[in-house]
């Protein structure tokens, strides 16, 4: 991955140019050159996750990602409840919510250019109490070349809200996108974010997501890939308060040359906090998969619950399925488990509708359909249940 | 810690020993050996003069040194010497436990003891001999379980092999002797196709300075009945141990060998490295037992590997209990149609030990099955880890595998990981894996104290329990020592 283009002299002039043009704050500026300033500290990314298994990332240069010019649209919605705004608007609204939530931690080079070049922001404000009761709808459209946008959501004590983030566009050219989503819930905030990624065929798409759970608050967290030509997509929950909860649902669908990286983790920090994550996949054609799982218990975190559930259904003569799901446990007084399973599917369920006289490819979509029927209810939200179920049938028809 | 040579138990004279043994029930027998266990009689040098010691460090001149002494043939020494090359090459694996406290430079490489190989119990040294009645090696001898050989120190001291197996064509020879007696076998399958020199590291190095070990070879058809059985003891302070396994199980045959390892206890780090190789031919049945219970500052660093053929089966029970770091992942690569492997392991991590093990299995061929249980016990700030690793390649078509992991924690200090690796490449095939992590449950406890046992006894009971689908599987003898080790771990925590 070249990067010389951005930490050199010119590339830390564009961002400064580009910054003042839209007329930032200064320490927003000062993050940006440090995130910029950081990147050679990190290693080349490698896509190597133990003996043997590897997804690298195929036919992309790395090197065409360079700051851009692009703006954002400003845009600010009010509700009640909460107040929906892009971040230049936010610098001047809420600039102590702002400044006390940026920069978001880097962890690897991803997140250093992520940091220095980000160019769409959004916040999402949930104000104390408030109780949402219709889903926030906010969709990450793809357009530029290189994209790299953020959301943030703040929800204050005691809030509660559905958060629909659709991440659609791109281009069946080679285009890159970076998306970072960073969910506070302070103590007793319930909130449930369904990110659904339906990227055109030649996106390359790094999303990291975070989740900070505070004292009973409790996330439900929806990752569905759909699209996209390589997704790596990071999610991480800490559960920072006494009851906190997580409940993480993964899914994934692909077919063609599709590769799906995926990690959910679940950080325990506090006792009595609650994890569950779910995965399902299923792979077509030449799909390959890598699903990572980590489930830590930290020392004090007594009378913790960790639970992980990673299934892969495999339908095409070259797929590839990886599963690595970890458990790190550090206190004794704790229940965690954790399975992983990869399977084909049953001949005999084929044969069985076939001889009630549906054809081999209905039956089979029927099957493939009816194994993600059960993660997907768990999401919880009907209309959402439903309006994925489609968006996923629709793909199961024309899967090669 | 010195040699304790007033210890009562310990006869001086052997013959009045195993006179005293002979007299007693079983189960007094078994008690009198395992009763006194405790880890300073394990963790203790005995004062053997080695003929000769190679300083400290490894060198081109100790490799050679080795072949030379053991007057090797040329192709063994040309290894050897390739090995070393790529052991000064190849960098310290950069996953897992760390290796810092590992340093290469202060291990000496080989010791040969003063000491000849003997078919005849009587001809072997007293020294020797005490440290063998300790671990109840005369016992297993006397109870007929087939030929029993110890390795001391780098060489085979005591080799013996039933008539009767012989006669039917088994090999059952030290490692050294094999290499003088059949060049043929050896050759052909010695460190290239399951294991080759390059392999990583630390298997260059065991490829460099390998020493002693066990040949066995069963030809077609035949099976034996009796577990053929070997201890291997390191000795010699900061003494390395590079004992080389070698199985040959022919076409149709049976075997099931036995490994026990024990190692006294030094000031500086010990280092194991040894290299189990084995290979299955067409419908061959091979069970590797091993209970493993190096001194906690040994580095456990062995490579155990099969190759299984068509409807072959290797199943593998691994015991590890002792050493301060254990990097220990038995693998099977399935190569022929139907082949089978079952692995069982349990790994105790007591204070400051950490137990990194695991299974690694190859589908290579369609119809392949492997099944993986594996249980750690964690206690007093332990860290037990599972890291496996299950690739199914492309077309091998109907594979089946199951890994199914349990850890229990005895405490709040101790770690318990799971970090299985699966790759799937073929879509008609069922992978599962399975792990959890708990600690006793209270409500167990507390059934079997309200039926009159006391704490530690109830929890004694449950860890038993817990281990009893891999003590089942071996050798009365080493199900024995196996719980005994086990119970006395469990008996220290609970206080």
């Amino acid at each position: 991955m070249n990067t010389t283009v951005i930490t050199q002299e010119d590339g830390l002039e564009k961002i400064k140019e580009h910054s003042a043009k839209i007329g930032e704050p200064s320490w927003v500026l000062d993050q940006r050159l440090s995130a910029a300033r950081a990147m050679p500290s990190y290693g080349e990314p490698v896509f190597k996750y133990g003996i043997d298994i590897f997804l690298p990332v195929d036919e992309f240069d790395f090197s065409t990602i360079v700051p851009t010019n692009s703006l954002q649209d400003r845009f600010c919605v009010e509700k009640e409840g909460y107040t929906l705004l892009d971040f230049w608007s936010a610098f001047e609204r809420y600039p102590g919510l702002m400044r006390e939530h940026l920069p978001f931690p880097i962890e690897d080079k991803f997140l250093a250019l992520h940091g220095a070049l980000w160019n769409k922001g959004t916040l999402l404000y949930l104000k104390k109490g408030s109780n949402v009761l219709l889903p926030i709808y906010y969709d990450s459209f793809v357009e530029y070349t290189n994209q790299f946008d953020t959301l943030l959501v703040v929800a204050e004590e005691g809030a509660s809200a559905v958060i629909v983030n659709k991440v659609a566009g791109g281009s069946p050219n080679p285009v890159f996108r970076s998306g970072v989503v960073r969910i506070v819930a302070k103590e007793g905030a319930q909130l449930t974010f369904v990110g659904l990624q339906q990227l055109s065929g030649g996106t390359v798409n790094f999303s990291n997501h975070s989740c900070q759970i505070g004292k009973d608050a409790s996330v439900v967290f929806v990752d569905a890939l759909i699209g996209s030509n390589y997704s790596k997509s990071d999610t991480s929950h800490h559960l920072l308060g006494e009851g906190a909860r997580t409940h993480h649902i993964g899914i994934f669908l692909g077919d063609g040359k599709q590769r799906f990286n995926i990690s959910s983790a679940a950080f325990h920090h506090k006792p009595f906090t609650t994890s569950e994550i779910y995965g399902k996949g299923a792979l077509y054609g030449k799909a390959k998969s890598l699903y990572r799982g980590l489930v830590r218990i930290e020392k004090n975190a007594e009378n913790s619950n960790g639970y992980q559930k990673e299934e892969t259904l495999l339908l095409g003569d070259n797929t590839e399925a990886s599963a690595i799901p970890n458990l790190e446990i550090h206190n004794n007084n704790v229940r965690c488990s954790h399975g992983a399973s990869t399977t084909h599917v049953d001949q005999e369920k084929l044969f069985y509708l076939a001889s009630r006289g549906i054809a081999e490819k209905d039956a089979l979509s029927l099957l493939v359909n009816g194994f993600f029927t059960s993660i997907i209810s768990k999401i919880g939200v009907e209309e959402i249940s439903s309006e994925l179920q489609q968006i996923m049938e629709e793909k199961i028809a024309h899967a090669t | 810690m010195k040699a304790d040579r007033q210890t009562p138990i310990v006869a001086t004279n052997v013959s009045e020993q195993n006179e005293a043994i002979r007299s007693l029930e079983v189960g007094e027998r078994l008690n009198s050996v395992f009763i006194e266990i405790d880890r300073s009689r394990f963790d203790h040098a005995d004062k053997i003069k080695a003929r000769y010691s190679s300083k400290q460090g490894l060198s081109k001149e100790v490799v050679l040194r080795i072949s030379e002494d053991k007057h090797e043939p040329e192709w063994i020494r040309e290894k050897r010497l390739k090995a070393y090359e790529y052991f000064l090459k190849t960098p310290l694996p950069k996953w897992g436990p760390s290796l810092e406290k590992l340093d290469l430079n202060k291990i000496i490489y080989y010791v040969r003891p003063d000491a000849q190989k003997s078919e005849n119990w009587d001809e072997v040294p007293d020294e020797i001999k005490r440290t063998f009645e300790r671990l109840g090696i005369p016992e297993a001898e006397k109870h007929s379980l087939g030929g029993a050989g110890g390795q001391y120190d780098s060489e085979v001291v005591y080799h013996n092999l039933k008539k009767e197996w012989e006669d039917k064509g088994v090999i059952f020879e030290d490692m050294d002797a094999a290499v003088q007696k059949h060049p043929e076998l050896v050759r052909k399958y010695f460190m290239n196709k399951c294991i080759p020199i390059n392999d990583h590291k630390f298997i260059s190095l065991h490829g460099a300075v390998w020493s002693g070990g066990t040949f066995i070879y069963v030809p077609k058809g035949v099976k034996v009945t009796m577990p053929l059985q070997a201890y291997f003891r390191m000795n010699a302070k900061r003494g390395g141990q590079f004992e080389h396994t070698l199985i040959i199980a022919d076409e149709g045959s049976e075997l099931h060998y036995v490994e026990g390892c024990s190692a006294p206890q030094y000031t500086s780090s010990s280092l194991h490295a040894g290299c189990v190789e084995v290979f299955v031919h067409k419908r061959a049945r091979v069970r590797y037992s091993s209970i493993e219970n190096w001194s906690k500052n040994t580095f456990n660093l062995n490579t155990k590997r099969a190759i299984v053929e068509e409807d072959g089966v290797m199943e593998w029970v691994n015991g590890n209990m002792g050493s301060g770091l254990t990097m220990l992942y038995p693998s099977s690569i399935l190569i022929g149609r139907g082949a089978r492997t079952d692995m069982i392991g349990i790994a105790f991590a007591g204070p400051q030990q950490h137990q990194d093990t695991g299974s690694k299995v190859i589908h290579a061929a369609p119809e392949t099955t492997s099944v993986i249980r594996a249980k750690s016990i964690s206690k007093g700030g332990g860290i037990s880890s599972y890291r496996g690793y299950v690739k199914v390649m492309p077309k091998a078509h109907g594979a089946k595998t199951s890994v199914v992991c349990d850890a229990l924690l005895l405490d709040d200090e101790s770690v318990s990981n799971t970090f299985p690796y699966m790759k799937i490449g073929e879509k008609d095939i069922d992978v599962v894996h399975e792990a959890s992590v708990g600690k006793i449950n209270d409500e167990d406890l507390f059934y079997l104290m309200s039926r009159g046992l006391s704490e530690e006894e109830a929890t004694k009971m449950i860890v038993s329990g817990f281990v009893e689908p891999i003590s089942k599987l071996l050798p009365l003898e080493y199900a024995v020592e196996l719980n005994k080790l086990i119970e006395m771990e469990v008996e220290n925590s609970v206080a």
